[in-house]
């Protein structure tokens, strides 16, 4: 539309843009009841038996399966994290929640893959957008196999995880439990909702309120990252274009900030796609900012995870060992020279794999995300 | 290149400083270029922004293109 065509005034713009932003502020305030609700609906659902309810997932692969799965399929790794800190807010040991969250690393790469084979009738595009997409897979791929077997091995994350929430939750009088507004807010909303629940029956009624705290996690998910994407598409090009030719340490901190003024790590990673496809950006300048998206994502669930009751300490201990794994993954990765550009050979040859032959494109994305997963969890429950 | 053992040092090391000029000066528009057209993707970046959502149609898309090569063949 061309600015003759649109007569709406500045001061129109900014109301607009206020409403936009009271709107963000509200459904961020949704999402947090959201996962409140879940966590509250988890211990009245479970009553102390919320170990032996994932007890299927107690073998570490199970728990990826399920992360990567259900993100795959509700397309939204914040939204998956959400729901797992919730579930621990409501009893879900931690360790099960691990491998949980390192299937929804994975599970979130499905979609700018997808966005991808939109470029399908070009070849040489095609080639480039496939490998832009799927070098953010074989990432996460390769985070996988460096820290399930270290995480099952020693406990690096959950311990690191357990030290940072420590920070937050410590014996003093600074600690989050001293004054935490966020809770003190939310708390009418979780409260009402948890009596209610509970005057349906432990069962239904907690069953209920999960229900209903997964769709409103959903819902303002969905709605956050469509009005941030209008209000912060500015900001996000002033930002990626201060971050041209200037290394990768300031790539990966542009890839941060966008995917944090997004809140999608999905919107991030499919932007670089399109970029990558025309040719003017190498898979190698696109790399950094794909890592960096990794790192913004973890945001939400660490803001959801400071507001929760019940088991919060272990709600934040989650949220953070989110955080400490994306972060040691972009360390551990990009920072061996080895291990660096693997996710960019792999994805290299991919591309060039599937724009000769379109079919190994879509057996690629059906062998990761879905079959691989459950053959991997048939094998895996026999042994 | 054959003429090249008739060339003074001084003239062959004028020619290499010559040549080295040239190919710096190439790189540098290799890359002013390079970056123009980046530049120009990232002014495109709300349009970028609108198609980076998952849709139906896309993958609709793709399946169709299979079934028209798969016809083809």
């Amino acid at each position: 539309m061309s600015v003759l065509n649109n007569p709406t005034h500045p001061a129109q713009n900014n109301t607009q843009q206020y409403i936009q932003w009271a709107m963000v502020a509200l459904l961020v305030y949704l999402l947090i009841c959201a996962v409140g609700m879940i966590g509250g609906g988890f211990k009245i659902a479970a009553g102390g038996k919320a170990k032996e309810l994932f007890a299927f997932a107690s073998n570490p692969f199970a728990g990826l399966v399920v992360g990567t799965v259900a993100t795959a399929l509700i397309q939204s790794s914040s939204t998956v994290t959400s729901i797992i800190v919730g579930l621990v807010a409501g009893g879900l040991p931690v360790s099960i929640a691990v491998p949980m969250i390192m299937g929804a690393n994975i599970g979130t790469s499905i979609t700018n893959t997808i966005v991808s084979l939109g470029h399908v009738r070009a070849k040489e595009e095609f080639k480039r957008a496939f490998s832009a997409a799927t070098v953010h897979d074989f990432f996460n791929l390769l985070s996988v196999v460096i820290f399930l077997p270290l995480e099952i091995a020693f406990g690096i994350l959950e311990r690191m995880g357990l030290w940072l929430s420590q920070l937050f939750y410590g014996a003093g009088d600074a600690s989050i439990k001293s004054f935490n507004f966020v809770k003190a807010a939310t708390k009418p909303i979780v409260g009402t909702s948890k009596d209610l629940a509970k005057s349906m029956g432990d069962q239904l009624g907690g069953t209920l309120l999960i229900v209903v705290g997964v769709v409103f996690i959903f819902i303002a998910i969905t709605l956050i990252g469509r009005l941030l994407k209008t209000l912060m598409v500015g900001k996000a090009k002033d930002i990626m274009h201060t971050a041209i030719g200037r290394g990768p340490v300031s790539g990966i901190a542009s890839g941060t900030l966008v995917t944090v003024l997004v809140q999608s790590s999905s919107t991030t990673t499919s932007l670089m796609v399109p970029l990558a496809g025309s040719g003017s950006f190498k898979l190698r300048d696109i790399y950094p900012f794909t890592l960096g998206a990794n790192i913004g994502t973890c945001v939400t669930a660490v803001l959801a995870a400071t507001a929760v009751t019940g088991n919060a300490q272990a709600a934040l201990q989650i949220a953070f060992i989110h955080l400490v794994y994306n972060v040691l993954g972009v360390v551990i990765i990009y920072g061996v020279p080895f291990l660096r550009f693997m996710p960019v050979k792999a994805a290299e040859k991919l591309g060039e794999v599937a724009s000769n032959n379109k079919m190994a494109a879509l057996g690629y994305i059906l062998c990761v995300f879905f079959v691989a997963p459950i053959i991997g969890l048939g094998i895996s429950s026999l042994i | 290149m054959s003429k090249l053992d008739k060339l003074s040092n001084k003239r062959l090391a004028k020619l290499i400083a010559e040549t080295q000029q040239s190919l710096n000066e190439l790189k540098q528009e290799v890359e002013r270029r390079e970056k123009q057209q980046q530049e120009y993707e990232l002014a495109e970046l709300d349009h970028h922004m609108e198609n980076a959502e998952l849709s139906l149609a896309t993958i609709r898309d793709f399946i169709n293109y299979l079934l028209e090569k798969s016809k083809k063949v």
